[in-house]
């Protein structure tokens, strides 16, 4: 990989800050990948572990669609797989794990060479739907796998592709905690990538799991679907040129702890006094944002100077670069006066936005009108009131309105995940990979 | 060993980052420098604290809520007695060097997924991910033992029966679900049982009523 020449811009939103009052800024924190490599003998070999969930609702057929490929949603899965088996060669490994209330090890760690590739299909047309879904444990069986490979064999990329169409209801079935354990993984070399299936799987749970597990969260309804999407995340795993990028934010000196840095719209955390953003793993060229809430104290009088460091996994250690950007504290009228920058600003909007649409739809799903409706009447305030100075801030505002006012009202869950999933890709700067049947803008969605 | 050092020179014998030190210091884990300003200096007591902080972090994976805990329990003046990680630049031999670096590495993967899914299987679990904490008094004679393979819990377990309860005891102990909703990334609600969607509802409102007070509105200029 060709990690030097990742590049890091980071700026704020406006310079100043109100000496005398409290201020919130935003952090606009933009890195682009170096291009992919020329040789796809130089890309590190990917050691991946299919986890597909077997419990009986994979047997439910979805219907064909345009591509008029009327089969089950495991059949759907087997075909994927098989087109990763074909897609990977012989430095590459596939592990394949399907659970229901049991796991099952299909393929551990199997080369995909010429000879390897028929033993890993004849493994994936065995596949057989069964029970209940314990997500936890077959997507700890997968990664099992790969941990394995994973050992003897670090110069690899270490993929988990997780396919599931139910709730999680056995092991442990808490969003919160399943985010914890993707983290674990994230930070011991493995990522996740998770795919649901239909309606019903949990968007909590499986969005959970690939925010913090660095990897993609996606939406599928048909069987067309699941193969494009399978096949174009594989083509990602493949093309990875910056693996597991974080993206961390602190200020420098004393007095760190009285200003406040979140992140906006994807998973972060806190270590010490530093705030840090999951940007997951980029492929050639990819630009990828992370945009930080930065909440200024009144009574600060100094330059606050903050250092932000990006770091990824490197052949041997992490590797890092950092820039740095400061907000000077001043009196009200310079900072009435102090001229936006619109791109920075719009970025912010936009994720924020985002943001507060995904908190919104979990607000409808929970049936919660009420607070939704509450919720909506508050974030507008903010929102409108920031936008207003923005050239696409009327746009942004009016969607955004009617977004929060729909979702004051019951909504079918269809609409509620794909507008979360856009939401979720707007974030990350990533397209839908369905072409066949391309998702509608979720504008449109709310109208559905 | 020189009794002064700079804010760098702590950093380099401990191997922690200068802001990760300052972070612990306002989250009160350690206290601050003995003189202030440009010129502070730290002494070999923040080089203890440290060295006993890294270790319960990396060699026992405590989270940094235990590790303050136990710090200050045990007061600025007491003696936390546990095998420290070494400093930077001790002078070892090759094969400790590379236990010590092992046992200074965060689990690998595969121990990691190992000891996950053991805990839901009921499994025993060999590699602790999460350990309960043992008490500060506690620690010492659990590390003493030149067990690698017990886990902290395990090793508590043996020493708890050793010690005066050899009788069969009555359990009474059985795991809880709780519910936890974040405040800010420093405060939280804890919640015992399930919750039915109504009362989680209720509860988020509280936490959002609590943040909103806490931190005040959102002003954006």
């Amino acid at each position: 990989m060709n990690e030097d020449t990742l590049q890091l811009q980071a700026r704020f939103d406006r310079t100043l800050v109100r000496q005398h009052h409290k201020s919130v800024r935003y952090l606009v924190v933009e890195t682009t990948a170096p291009p992919p490599e020329q040789e796809a003998r130089e890309m590190p070999p990917l050691n991946l572990g299919v986890v597909i969930d077997a419990s009986g609702s994979m047997s439910n057929h979805d219907g064909g669609g345009v591509s008029g490929l009327d089969i089950s949603r495991l059949a759907a899965a087997q075909q994927a797989s098989e087109g990763i088996v074909q897609n990977l060669d012989e430095r590459d490994t596939l592990s394949l794990v399907s659970f229901a209330d049991d796991t099952i090890t299909h393929l551990s760690a199997l080369g995909l060479s010429e000879e390897g590739k028929p033993t890993a299909s004849a493994a994936i047309r065995e596949l057989e739907t069964r029970g209940c879904t314990n997500l936890h444990d077959g997507w700890l069986g997968g990664a099992e796998q790969v941990a394995l490979y994973m050992e003897q064999h670090p110069e690899c990329i270490n993929r988990l592709l997780v396919l599931t169409d139910g709730q999680a209801n056995q092991g442990v079935v808490d969003p919160h905690e399943l985010a914890r354990i993707a983290a674990d993984l994230r930070t011991r070399g493995i990522s996740t990538s998770t795919v649901g299936i239909g309606q019903d799987y949990s968007t909590d749970q499986i969005e959970q799991m690939a925010e913090d597990g660095g990897g993609m969260l996606h939406h599928t309804e048909r069987p067309s679907d699941i193969i494009e999407v399978v096949l174009a995340e594989l083509k990602n795993m493949r093309a990875t040129v910056i693996d597991d990028l974080e993206v961390g934010v602190y200020l420098e000196g004393e007095g760190g702890h009285q200003v406040r840095v979140e992140v906006v719209g994807i998973a972060g955390r806190r270590d010490g006094v530093e705030t840090r953003a999951v940007l997951g793993s980029l492929v050639g060229n990819a630009v990828r944002r992370a945009v930080f809430r930065v909440h200024v104290p009144a009574g600060c009088e100094e330059v606050l100077r903050f250092r932000v460091e990006a770091s990824w996994r490197g052949e041997e250690e992490r590797e890092t670069l950092h820039s740095e950007v400061m907000l000077t504290p001043t009196d009200d009228d310079a900072v009435y006066t102090e001229v936006w920058d619109q791109e920075a600003c719009t970025e912010a909007a936009r994720v924020w936005q985002a943001d507060i649409i995904k908190r919104a739809i979990d607000l409808n799903r929970m049936g919660d009108y009420r607070q939704a409706k509450r919720f909506a009447k508050e974030q507008m305030r903010y929102f409108r009131h920031y936008a207003k100075r923005l050239d696409e801030g009327e746009d942004l505002v009016e969607k955004l309105d009617r977004a929060l006012r729909r979702m004051a009202r019951p909504m079918r869950e269809r609409s509620r995940k794909e507008i979360s999933t856009a939401m979720h890709k707007r974030n990350r700067g990533v397209d839908d990979y369905r072409v066949m049947e391309a998702p509608s803008p979720w504008e449109e969605l709310l109208e559905d | 060993m020189p009794g002064e050092y700079t804010l760098e020179d702590l950093a380099k014998m401990v191997r922690i980052n200068p802001r990760t030190i300052r972070s612990y210091i306002q989250q009160g884990l350690l206290s601050g420098p003995d003189s202030m300003g440009r010129n502070a200096r730290y002494s070999d007591y923040h080089l203890k604290r440290l060295r006993v902080i890294r270790t319960l972090k990396e060699v026992h994976h405590l989270p940094l809520s235990e590790i303050r805990r136990i710090v200050t329990m045990a007061g600025p003046e007491e003696d936390i007695q546990i095998a420290l990680v070494p400093l930077d630049g001790e002078a070892r031999t090759e094969a400790r060097e590379s236990s010590e670096e092992e046992a200074s590495a965060p689990s690998s993967a595969l121990d990691y997924v190992r000891a996950r899914r053991a805990l839901t299987q009921g499994k025993p679990v060999e590699e602790e991910v999460a350990a309960p904490v043992p008490p500060p008094a506690m620690l010492s004679s659990i590390i003493d033992q030149d067990d690698s393979a017990t886990s902290p819990v395990k090793a508590l377990l043996y020493k708890l029966r050793d010690q005066g309860t050899r009788a069969s005891v009555l359990r009474k102990t059985r795991g809880e679900e709780w519910v936890r909703l974040e405040v800010t990334p420093d405060i939280e609600i804890h919640v015992r049982g399930q919750l039915r969607r109504e009362q989680l509802s209720d509860f988020e409102q509280l936490a959002d009523l609590m943040r909103h007070i806490l931190l005040g509105s959102e002003d954006h200029e």
